[in-house]
């Protein structure tokens, strides 16, 4: 059995590492962004997994929560609120640099291969403890509110920055009010001669108002007083 | 463990007890879900003046049977105008987080099983038990939205984009109610959680652990973030029938649909099950030292109490509003949760020091 | 066992799609997004360190990572909203020039 063993964590790095390469080639790959969103959860998900054959569940765990599930979360509200059309294909102009890119692209891979092979890493690949203490949320726990305890605090600043800077970006202006009971004010519509609602420049800000009268003018609505008055005066 | 243990080895042993142990939690699960339909038509019409199903089998027990024949023989219409790919995937998504932390939640005591040995009536046990839980409650949010949009029709985007945000708000004052009872237990896992509250003749749990601190702000606030986390009433207005036809959910049909309905019951039953673990002792009770398969008893009577609040709840309560609904959640939970953890964080400072 | 060397070159490959990915993209949101692809390629090499020298500050480094991605995908999702509020188009080729 204690052969079977080593290649059954093998067996798992390849399996996660193909998800995430194929998931990662897909994101790239994928015209629709939505389908982009779901392959890159599944990059996160696959990375977690790979997380854990590394012995760090806790990182593991906060990458599913951070990332997969609030993150994503927001990628996939936007694109569904912005209703983002698929790419559409555009012919290449510099048709020249897609064989300069392959070239390069060869001699990259090239050089990789020949470092990895021929180098001599031995002295400075160590193989993995059997079990680390290292990934368990009490050390993470130990080292953040002791040593790092200085970036921590810095981090929730920054998230406070965050915060502020979305919020301010998302707000749209003066948000208009709505026509609803106690937003119009009760003051009724003036008229002018012509018996038509005269609509005072700068009367946006009380947009309820504005709306009334405009109901008024198209003859959708009557104003109460407007309807006694003339009611009053024949 | 030890004559399997002897024979394949411990390793494989332990593999196979989980894989056992996976697939009778699976079916335990769907029963009780099946079961949970079926009791919350039967509560809700006697808290209506009526009775509910009666007629197939005795009292009614086997209408969920006669319900899965019904969804799986009904026709499956797929709109034609939707993403063909998330259409089908989103209902997967949903039922699979609803039912993947179930193995994490301890059932009972230490037992002896035959042909295995001692065996604690958890599935996995593991040190990060309650974040593995909270991270797939976040990515169950997956299976709404992307039904909602995959629909291609306004009702179920709206709905669905109302219970998606509804739910990201409400994680948070969730997971930080129970950060309370972490801080008192010292650990994330469940198992150890639940063993830290015997005692007292087993009533030592942390709802009015005096001793420690006692959660009940904490509780509080868990139950009211687990039903809205579940969409159920009072927060349920992506799914009400009046409000938005049928929500996210509108344009699935047949076995679809029965899954985002048992991915709806066993999402109860999962946040019931961590109610019970964390703040009412598990599978902790009288006598449970004794005998201790009476510990499933015990949790299986809590987490039926939870169930049972749950239906009392849709039968009782009228529905928020939405931007009520945030604003309860933003504006009220989400300060009461953490004032939990201040609170219990300066207790616990002032005991230990 | 697993070499390091297996992760390290993992890591190297999804940090590459990464980079041609937001070269070859022209949406902005899958630009962000093999953004942070490449940081989690990055957090893959964290990791794989911290995990193997035993060291618990390579898993620190990854939280603080994950915290300013999320911070940088709420204020660039923020920043890319209020562009396609303003040109109507999410094509970064369509918004290479500083006015409307």
């Amino acid at each position: 059995m204690s052969d079977v063993l080593p290649s059954i964590s093998q067996l798992l790095f390849v399996l996660f590492g193909a998800m995430a390469l194929g998931c990662a080639v897909a994101v790239v790959a994928q015209r629709n962004p939505l389908y982009s969103a779901i392959s890159l959860v599944g990059v996160f998900v696959s990375l977690a997994c790979l997380y854990l054959t590394l012995q760090a569940p806790f990182i593991a765990a906060i990458q599913v929560i951070v990332y997969a599930g609030a993150i994503m979360v927001l990628v996939v509200f936007v694109i569904m609120l912005l209703n983002v059309e698929e790419e559409v294909r555009r012919p290449l102009r510099l048709r020249y640099l897609v064989p300069v890119g392959v070239l390069l692209a060869a001699v990259l891979v090239g050089e990789a291969a020949f470092m990895l092979q021929l180098g001599n890493y031995a002295a400075y690949t160590p193989t993995m403890p059997a079990s680390s203490d290292v990934g368990l949320t009490a050390s993470i726990g130990t080292g953040m509110f002791t040593k790092y305890l200085l970036p921590f605090e810095v981090t929730s600043v920054l998230i406070l920055m965050a915060m502020v800077g979305a919020i301010t970006l998302a707000r749209q202006g003066r948000t208009p009010l709505l026509a609803a009971p106690g937003n119009v004010t009760e003051e009724p519509a003036a008229l002018t001669a012509g018996g038509d609602v005269l609509l005072k420049p700068g009367d946006t800000a009380a947009t309820g108002r504005a709306f009334a009268r405009e109901q008024i003018r198209t003859g959708d609505a009557a104003a109460p007083s407007e309807v006694s008055r003339e009611e009053g005066e024949r | 463990m030890d004559w399997l243990s002897n024979t394949i080895g411990a390793d494989w042993a332990r593999a196979l007890a989980q894989f056992v142990g996976i697939n009778v939690g699976f079916v335990v699960v769907l029963m009780i879900v099946a079961y949970t339909v079926l009791a919350e038509r039967r509560v809700l019409g006697f808290i209506q003046g009526r009775l509910g199903p009666n007629r197939v089998g005795p009292g009614g027990l086997f209408q969920p049977f006669a319900d899965l024949l019904k969804f799986i023989f009904k026709e499956e219409i797929t709109p034609s105008a939707s993403t063909r790919f998330v259409y089908f995937l989103a209902p997967v998504i949903a039922i699979t987080c609803a039912l993947m932390p179930i193995i994490v939640y301890p059932f009972g005591p230490t037992v002896w099983l035959p042909f295995v040995g001692e065996f604690s009536l958890v599935i996995a046990r593991f040190d990060i038990a309650l974040l593995y839980v909270l991270g797939i409650t976040s990515v169950g949010v997956y299976g709404i939205t992307l039904a909602g949009w995959s629909s291609n029709s306004k009702y179920s985007l709206m709905g669905s984009l109302r219970a998606a945000s509804q739910m990201i708000s409400y994680e948070l004052s969730l997971g930080l109610s129970l950060v309370g009872v972490v801080l008192m237990s010292g650990t994330l896992d469940l198992y150890t959680i639940v063993e830290q509250q015997g005692g007292w003749f087993g009533l030592k749990w942390n709802l009015w652990d005096v001793s420690r601190v006692p959660q009940v702000i904490g509780f509080i606030t868990y139950l009211i973030s687990a039903i809205a986390e579940t969409n159920r009433v009072p927060f349920d207005l992506p799914e009400a029938e009046t409000e938005l036809v049928a929500g996210f959910h509108t344009e699935y049909s047949a076995l679809k649909f029965a899954l985002f309905f048992m991915a709806e019951y066993v999402n109860m039953f999962t946040v019931s099950m961590l109610a019970t673990t964390l703040f009412l002792g598990g599978w902790q009770g009288p006598f449970v030292d004794v005998f201790p398969w009476l510990g499933v008893v015990w949790f299986l009577l809590k987490v039926t109490f939870f169930l049972f609040l749950y239906i009392w709840l849709r039968g009782t309560l009228p529905r928020f509003r939405f931007d009520q609904l945030m604003s309860f959640g933003w504006k009220f939970l989400l300060p009461v949760a953490i004032l939990n953890v201040i609170l219990t964080a300066t207790v616990l400072y002032f005991r230990w020091s | 066992m697993i070499p390091l060397t297996w992760y390290l070159a993992l890591s190297a490959v999804l940090f590459t799609i990464g980079v041609v990915g937001v070269i070859v993209k022209r949406n902005a949101i899958q630009m962000f997004m093999c953004i942070e692809l490449m940081l989690n390629a990055v957090n893959l090499t964290f990791v794989a360190f911290s995990s193997y020298f035993g060291d618990v500050t390579g898993q620190l480094f990854v939280f603080i990572v994950m915290t300013v991605a999320a911070a940088e995908a709420a204020v660039g999702l923020g920043i890319i909203i209020a562009i396609f509020r303003n040109r109507e188009s999410l094509d970064v080729d369509d918004a290479s020039v500083l006015r409307l």
